[in-house]
């Protein structure tokens, strides 16, 4: 029995892994509320409504003791984290927060936490994966979460939308969300002037603060009526559904408009690149560098699991409004600096994995990617086929000579000290990590692709 | 409702004014709890207009209820 790290917070139970297969126990202190999520219909309706992670109930022993039920939930092919979200998703996962609530209150329940990481995203959407997150409503009482839902979503949408889109980041620092002191002073001057942002962040960071203060006494607490409560989880999710990110444009946004080669060769690379894909034949494969998706949907269309990484936040934005307007199942786009993955992160650095603790992934791509790596963060190429030798057991991967269009634009504003970055040096450093398989010239472009397996120990 | 606005507001300046350093002593969640009691008071005046209007609206624009009714008339 493997017990996972992120899930030790909770009394109410815990995961655990046992032969490949992820279970939660369920203990005794939380017998009554998990009987009354599947009798009161929540469960059921959260289903039927597809906002929840589905779960059966399975008869193997307690690992620990003070157990009442195992509950054997479906495993999403990647957990992603809320720092490695685009704004729509995070927007995605808040509103999917709030309509749960507003369901659970309906049912007699309310949620006892808004914590972004109990979102993920599977099979296309947002759902809901904290199946011990529901507690019974006590008539009178404020949502307990109130703070931490402002913390988690509202903070880091308003911050992405009305200061930098980049602050999302900020995520990976604070674990238990943005502090709302911080968002406050972030926030530019105007966003007083909004209602919402007003309350939910300004007033109450200062409100909290001024409670924070030695010598306060806690007053008793508050009573609060249902109408009340649907009143301020209607002005949270009004205050959400208006985020929008402003117009901006980035590097990578344009890409494929912008490429050195012409139309055919780009057809020529997608279908080699096809073949490859069929012939590593991956249930699980990580796109890094995928841009706006256009390779990873090579995989993703043929029902296969495809994360699109990329480190520019306006190109995962456009990936991911195109994956859930096309309603597509398999494709995950996410966010992430290759050359600063996301790190482990929580206590004793265990409650969030890091990139490679959560590999390995059937195949890994790096198309177009080897030059940045190389010559824009100086990576010995050792280095990378390393790193990507511990991600996956194939790799599709294309070489850039120095002679392209776009090695040349990182070359342009610095000396070139890259005496080594050619094809032949390319291919002694794999041959330490890699065997390859295939190997075909994009015709017209100078550019290879490879595909590459893993060498065993 | 003019009151409980005046109130509200006047609850707002004074925080805004007199916000004290942050010391980390008591429950932080305390107020986070007073100030979402209030918020949810002001708000829901706002709510039960809303609420009110959507039920106007769809008692003029609803689906009749069988809606092959008027087909053979």
């Amino acid at each position: 029995m493997n017990k996972l790290p992120g899930s030790f917070r909770d009394p109410a139970g815990f995961l655990f892994e046992k032969e490949g297969v992820l279970y939660r126990q369920i203990n005794d202190v939380y017998r009554a509320d998990y009987e009354l999520l599947i009798s009161s219909g929540l469960y059921a309706e959260l289903l039927k409504q597809k906002l929840i992670i589905p779960h059966i109930e399975a008869d193997i022993p307690f690992p620990e003791k003070n157990g009442f039920r195992i509950i054997r939930p479906e495993r999403v092919p990647l957990v992603s984290y809320p720092y490695e979200w685009c704004f729509s998703q995070l927007k995605a996962a808040a509103l999917l927060t709030i309509k749960i609530q507003q369901l659970a209150l309906a049912h007699g329940m309310s949620l006892k936490d808004a914590s972004a990481y109990n979102v993920q995203f599977y099979k296309g959407a947002p759902v809901f994966i904290d199946t011990l997150s529901f507690r019974k409503h006590v008539e009178g009482s404020p949502w307990a979460a109130y703070q931490q839902f402002c913390r988690h979503f509202l903070a880091p949408l308003v911050l992405m939308a009305k200061t930098d889109l980049r602050l999302s980041c900020l995520g990976r620092e604070f674990i238990d969300g943005v502090p709302l002191d911080l968002a406050s002073t972030l926030l530019p001057a105007g966003t007083y002037l909004d209602f919402s942002v007003l309350t939910h962040i300004h007033l109450h960071a200062k409100t909290i603060r001024r409670y924070e203060t030695p010598g306060k006494t806690a007053p008793k607490q508050p009573r609060m009526s249902m109408f009340s409560l649907r009143a301020l989880l209607n002005s949270l999710e009004s205050a959400i559904s208006r985020q929008a990110l402003p117009s901006v444009k980035t590097e990578w946004g344009d890409y494929y408009s912008d490429t050195n080669y012409g139309e055919a060769a780009f057809e020529e690379k997608k279908r080699i690149v096809s073949a490859f894909i069929s012939e590593a034949n991956p249930a699980k494969l990580w796109d890094l560098g995928a841009n706006t998706g256009e390779f990873s949907r090579l995989a993703s269309r043929n029902k296969i699991f495809t994360a699109a990484f990329d480190v520019d936040p306006i190109a995962v934005e456009r990936n991911y409004v195109k994956a859930a307007k096309d309603y597509e199942e398999h494709l995950l786009p996410l966010l992430l600096d290759l050359t600063n993955p996301s790190p482990a992160i929580g206590w004793a650095n265990g409650e969030r994995e890091s990139l490679a603790e959560r590999a390995p992934a059937d195949c890994v791509m790096a198309l177009a990617l080897i030059h940045h790596l190389a010559i824009g963060n100086n990576l010995p190429f050792g280095s990378i086929f390393r790193y990507f030798s511990e991600l996956a057991p194939y790799l599709i991967i294309e070489f850039v000579p120095k002679e392209d269009s776009k090695t040349q634009i990182l070359l342009s504003s610095r000396r070139d000290i890259f005496p080594d970055y050619h094809q032949p040096g390319f291919e002694a450093a794999f041959t330490e990590y890699f065997t390859v398989l295939r190997q075909e010239k994009i015709t017209g472009s100078g550019r290879t692709l490879y595909l590459m397996r893993k060498k065993t120990a | 409702m003019m009151r409980l606005f005046s109130r509200f507001c006047l609850f707002m300046l004074v925080l805004t004014v007199c916000a004290a350093p942050a010391c980390a002593y008591i429950d932080p969640g305390t107020g986070s709890f007073v100030f979402q009691v209030l918020v949810a008071l002001f708000v829901s005046a706002g709510f039960a207009v809303k609420t009110f209007w959507k039920r106007i609206k769809h008692f003029f624009t609803k689906a009749p209820a069988h809606p092959g009714q008027g087909k053979n008339e």
